[in-house]
């Protein structure tokens, strides 16, 4: 079999769920006095995984 | 200075401005290993027409209520572009953990480079001058970097992560100083 084949698809880690029927609300971001975002930089990050290569 | 929009809304909207936004530079297979490289920017604005998201999220829910007919509606991506904090826009530094070294602005107001920066005369930035409430430092949108991300992601994400909207009349602004930076002639420097 060709080694780059693979029948299990890589999955991040990150799984976020969203929420079709969330009703609008008013955040609750806005009673901070501080400045919260955009105080870090733009970062890179690089993941490596093996891949899971079909056994068939 | 600009005016916020709070109110979330269920949808991505143009004007949302995103914390926390991936870009995947590669996604590159060899010897049996995946690698990926990816970006992740603070803060990004969302530069996509609004009424295209807005059709795009009708039709999304009309196929998964009433079954439609079609997906004639449905947008393949996003277009956004990174806000950078104006302090470290001016030393030039903000992309310094990418290894990237930009241009200097002087952080003196009565200088020509911080006057044309903060007046939005220099066609390739978008200064954004933010409520002292706002949670969000004055920053700079550099039309150049703009790029372009998954839709469903932004959506997922975007509870979590949203910060605000710039108001309609202000991200008209921005969306047609952006159209005229995309649309620029460019001419052989001399």
């Amino acid at each position: 079999m060709d080694n780059d084949d693979f029948s299990k698809e890589y999955v991040s880690e990150e799984e976020t769920r969203y929420e079709d029927e969330k009703k609008e609300k008013e955040t609750d971001k806005f009673v901070v006095e501080d400045k919260i975002y955009g105080i870090s930089k733009p970062r890179r990050i690089i993941i490596r995984a093996k891949l899971i290569h079909d056994k068939d | 200075m600009i005016k916020i929009d709070r109110k979330f809304e269920n949808r991505v909207c143009q004007g949302d401005l995103i914390a926390d936004v991936e870009f995947i530079e590669y996604a590159e297979m060899r010897s049996g290993e995946i690698e990926i490289s990816k970006i992740i920017f603070p803060v990004v604005i969302v530069l996509t027409q609004d009424c295209d998201l807005e059709q795009d999220f009708n039709n999304r829910l009309k196929n998964k209520e009433k079954g439609g007919s079609n997906q004639d509606k449905y947008l393949i991506s996003t277009l956004v572009a990174p806000v950078y904090n104006v302090e470290q826009f001016y030393d030039g530094d903000h992309l310094s953990e990418l290894g990237l070294k930009m241009q200097t602005i002087s952080k003196k107001a009565k200088k020509t480079d911080n006057k044309f920066l903060r007046h939005n005369q220099n066609p390739r930035y978008h200064y954004l001058e933010f409520p002292d409430d706002f949670p969000l430092p004055n920053s700079v949108i550099d039309f150049k970097h703009y790029f372009t991300t998954n839709l469903e992601y932004l959506k997922r994400i975007k509870p979590d992560n949203f910060i605000g909207k710039v108001s309609e009349l202000y991200r008209e602004s921005i969306s047609h100083r952006f159209a005229a930076f995309l649309a620029r002639i460019g001419l052989p420097s001399t």
